[in-house]
């Protein structure tokens, strides 16, 4: 029993940790995604694929090869993947983005939608660079 | 252990086809929350079993045939690329843990979770040249904590029975 008690003693050091750096990613997040868009941009094999402001209603289709492979919609201030080929849709599933930082992600397709704000407050742009 | 006797190599190959068979029951699940790269992380039951029965060598060498296999049948060749780098940073990790001998096998087990994920990320964000992925790390954090945990806890569970199967076959074949 007695070893038991200090093998826990471990394990919870480990947990109080993990939940002091899980409060401190969520706020980081938070406070990196606080603003809104101006630009969405979509990047497409490491290539920017184009980029799009925000405050008009957009409809891209990303093909490759002449086939469509995603659709992306720009619509009320808010980018959604709205159809992909690829087997797992996870990226149809994210949903709505809006602010400056969120992100879609089409593993598959490898295709980056980021949302970015006009230049002077990309926040995480400049953290990051 | 190394791979020397036939009975390693079939102990090796039992391991190996019940990862497979996890990462096949993986693919069939349901995504409930759709983040790029949050799974329950089914294969890790096997890999964590072969680490703490044998040895880094042996799960490692489980592992990597594991993810290329699984990769060709069920993935891609860029999952294979993010799953490498995962799990050899969980991996380690977790060995450390368990030399440390001051941690719980569902600790070791969470912490595995985390840095699979944490490995996966990074790999993904130079593979597309675009860190704004790192929004994702803090769900994929919670993810990790608590896939591990349940992983951990079968695990647990499963070592001192498999512990008693193993040792008995390997008396009666010698």
């Amino acid at each position: 029993m007695k070893s038991n008690k200090t093998n826990m003693k471990y394990d919870i050091i480990f947990f109080a940790v993990a939940l002091i750096i899980l409060v401190f990613l969520f706020l980081a997040y938070f406070f990196m995604t606080r603003s809104n868009g101006y630009i969405c941009e979509i990047k497409k094999d490491n290539k920017i694929y184009g980029e799009y402001k925000m405050d008009k209603d957009h409809e891209i289709d990303i093909k490759e090869n002449g086939k469509l492979v995603n659709a992306v919609v720009i619509k009320d201030h808010e980018v959604y993947m709205k159809e992909a080929d690829c087997p797992d849709k996870l990226c149809e599933k994210m949903g709505k983005i809006s602010r400056v930082g969120e992100t879609i992600v089409c593993l598959p397709n490898k295709i980056v939608i980021t949302i970015k704000g006009d230049k002077g407050s990309d926040s995480l742009d400049s953290m990051t660079k | 252990m190394g791979v020397k006797s036939t009975k390693n190599i079939g102990i090796t190959s039992l391991f190996l086809a019940l990862a497979l068979v996890l990462s096949y029951i993986e693919t069939l699940l349901p995504v409930f929350i759709p983040i790029p790269g949050l799974k329950i992380g089914l294969p890790n039951l096997a890999i964590i079993i072969v680490l703490y029965l044998y040895d880094f060598k042996t799960a490692s060498l489980i592992n990597v045939m594991r993810i290329f296999i699984a990769g060709f049948m069920f993935g891609s060749a860029f999952s294979i690329v993010y799953s490498l780098s995962g799990a050899f940073l969980s991996m380690i990790i977790m060995t450390i843990m368990k030399k440390t001998k001051k941690f719980s096998i569902v600790t070791v087990s969470s912490a595995g979770g985390i840095f699979h994920n944490l490995g996966q990320i990074i790999m993904a964000a130079i593979v597309m040249e675009n860190y704004y992925i790192f929004t994702y790390f803090p769900v994929l954090f919670v993810g990790g904590i608590i896939t591990g945990i349940v992983i951990g806890i079968i695990a647990r569970e499963l070592l001192p029975r498999l512990r008693k199967i193993i040792g008995f076959e390997i008396k009666g074949s010698e």
